[in-house]
């Protein structure tokens, strides 16, 4: 089996059978639905508690920028908020109003001395569209077109404001204790911090790109350091469509394919190879093209793979491991899907949970090609990830699962099995995966 | 800041390097060996002396409006308003320790006699002509009397906003970037037509007698 799929562990698959399912249509059934989840287990007994539901919810709407983030992900980790749900919140938190054109020409003053017009030949100080925390305007400059990202001011310091607000949210919502909270929050302090850094962004999307360059129908942005700073990053203006248009425009099953294989490669390569990655399979970070090729945006959220979390997780995918009842159960301790302090039926539930899970991810390696149009290996995902939301025992944990490193890469792994299934792509599995782990996929 | 003018210049040099204002223009001229009779002539008091040095940066700001290009292109009262307080802020940098010493002995400028006084005056002149074009072209409503008052909600958007940059620790002070963008944006949101005016005039109709 391969390593990449032993990152997505049980909880992941919940999010991406909700996602599925749902198509991101929200309704209020949903809510109503959902919202009984957000009721404390405790609580859980009275008939209905839903005013309470409500309230953290209602909580949890009122969050902006990043602590809104921070509150989503750690809902989608725990199954506790759908992700069509916490998507939507997202896009609309994020509409901020575009900046001014005069404070526009402030931020370049402050970080070149001088208004855009005079950097550039041509300078449109109308944005083009909003990204996460900034803002895209297109430039032109000796006859080379040119996308420039303009970060909203602030964002860098309210990062950590917001994390100190979400935080008691978080222990009231999870019930979990304060090491445990600890736990993830440093994680994502530090993405998130690094997110608003775009001198950051600029040498990784450089480092990223020059080490993908190899890979076959991706195509990533020539970026321009003299022109980008702290809050402004300029790169080559790429030419493509958002991925709701591109498949607005019904294209043919083999670009699918292409462009579904691109994303795969870039992935795989990344983890296995690079074993570090752009960890946002958002579809806003790509751009779809007649030619099935596909264009890489934004580098703000890149995850380094530490080498011992690989080598759990590879190690815990291995085919000999699974069959090994006691060796599989030490790799679940050590990647934090059991506790010390678990009761014997607690360790069974959860070993139980993450086999199936890991059967059921694994599908698309077992095969060494797959389809992911295929809406039955979706609904059987979504099936397992109900059955599992019914489980008391995962409903009433109060203690995080699953290691901190895996907390991005279940996110990136969930954003690209959408991605793939909204393509209805066809991919060939095994590209990029190390020697040994191709030897040991079963034969299909 | 006016170089032209060596008292004004040194007064903010020692201001800022001392962290505190001088007792007494005495006290100001035996530091900075300029003749105090001279210091007398021309600034009745210190406090002169801070208004005018605070009148510079603002005409300074107005100087450099006036010769940009990106400035001559915009075409509503709100870019306008917004590029005379980001060019304003970038010029008050020039000064901030300086106005740090004033803001931390008294606080709020708001006073009459505060050193934002002789400024009031120059900027409500220089917002004035903006005001009417904007009303001219309907992006602000006339709303007779009340329209009086509008430059000064601007001189108040001002006042606000040096305040809340002398109190920004933020880096590159980006939290009162974005503190003008929200209080501008608001205070447009006020000036342009709105449930105000259906408002009224729904009522004046309904007042009429047929």
């Amino acid at each position: 089996m391969s390593e990449e799929q032993s990152n997505i562990p049980a909880s992941k698959i919940e999010r991406a059978s909700r996602f599925v399912r749902t198509g991101f249509k929200v309704g209020g059934n949903y809510l109503r639905h959902y919202s009984r989840r957000l009721v404390e287990p405790e609580l859980d007994r009275s008939a209905l508690d839903e005013q309470n539901a409500a309230d953290i919810y209602k909580t949890l709407s009122e969050l902006k920028g990043s602590a809104l983030k921070v509150a989503q992900m750690l809902s989608m980790d725990r199954g506790i908020m759908p992700a069509a749900f916490s998507e939507q919140f997202t896009q609309a938190q994020y509409q901020a109003p575009p900046l001014s054109g005069p404070l526009v020409v402030r931020t370049f003053r402050q970080y070149f001395g001088v208004a855009p017009s005079e950097l550039y030949d041509e300078f449109d100080p109308r944005a083009v569209h909003a990204a996460s925390i900034g803002q895209v305007h297109r430039a032109r400059k000796d006859g080379t077109e040119l996308a420039v990202k303009i970060q909203y001011p602030g964002v860098a310091d309210s990062v950590v404001s917001d994390l100190r607000i979400v935080r008691p949210l978080a222990r009231q919502l999870f019930g979990w204790k304060d090491r445990d909270l600890d736990h993830y929050f440093e994680e994502i302090e530090s993405r998130l911090v690094e997110e608003t850094d775009y001198r950051l962004e600029l040498s990784r999307g450089m480092e990223i790109a020059s080490s993908c360059s190899r890979l076959d129908g991706l195509v990533f942005p020539e970026y321009y350091p003299a022109l980008s700073g702290e809050r402004v990053i300029t790169m080559r203006w790429l030419d493509g469509l958002h991925l709701d248009q591109f498949l607005a425009g019904n294209p043919p099953q083999a670009v699918r394919d292409r462009a579904g294989q691109a994303l795969w490669d870039f992935y795989n390569y990344q983890v296995h190879v690079l074993r570090l990655m752009h960890a946002d399979a958002h579809p806003g970070n790509f751009l779809f093209r007649p030619d099935g090729t596909v264009a890489v945006l934004d580098f703000g959220c890149v995850k380094q793979i530490p080498s011992a979390f690989y080598d759990l997780y590879f190690s815990l995918l291995h085919p000999a491991i699974l069959a090994d009842e006691a060796a599989f159960l030490r790799g679940c301790r050590a990647a934090r899907i059991v506790m010390d302090d678990d009761s014997p039926e607690e360790v069974a539930t959860y070993t139980g949970i993450f086999r199936d899970a890991l059967r059921l991810v694994l599908q698309p390696f077992h095969q060494g090609s797959f389809d992911f149009g295929d809406e039955a290996y979706f609904d059987a995902i979504y099936a397992y990830g109900e059955r599992m939301g019914r489980n008391p025992a995962i409903r009433n944990s109060r203690t995080p699962r699953g290691d901190k490193d895996g907390l991005y890469l279940n996110r990136t792994y969930f954003g690209l099995f959408t991605i793939l299934n909204r393509l209805k792509a066809r991919i060939e599995t095994l590209r990029y995966l190390p020697g040994p782990l191709q030897a040991q996929q079963p034969a299909s | 800041m006016n170089q032209a003018d060596p008292i004004r210049h040194a007064y903010a040099q020692w201001v800022a390097a001392h962290g505190k204002r001088p007792a007494s223009i005495q006290e100001f001229a035996a530091a900075s060996g300029i003749d105090a009779a001279d210091i007398s002539s021309r600034y009745a008091s210190l406090r002169v002396i801070e208004q005018t040095v605070f009148l510079d940066l603002f005409l300074e700001t107005l100087r450099r409006l006036r010769s940009s290009p990106e400035y001559a292109s915009y075409e509503t009262a709100q870019e306008q308003i917004l590029a005379l307080m980001y060019t304003w802020l970038e010029v008050l940098g020039q000064q901030r320790a300086f106005l740090l010493v004033l803001h931390q002995e008294e606080g709020l400028p708001y006073q009459p006699e505060g050193y934002t006084a002789l400024t009031a005056g120059p900027f409500r002149q220089w917002v004035q002509p903006l005001l009417q074009d904007g009303i001219d072209r309907g992006e602000i409503a006339a709303r007779m009397a009340l329209s009086q008052w509008y430059q000064d909600a601007l001189w108040a958007n001002a006042l606000v906003m040096l305040r809340f940059w002398l109190n920004d620790r933020s880096r590159n002070s980006e939290r009162t970037d974005a503190a003008v963008e929200k209080l501008v944006r608001f205070t447009f949101d006020l000036l342009r037509p709105n449930a105000l005016d259906s408002g009224l005039d729904l009522i004046r109709f309904l007042i009429q007698k047929p």
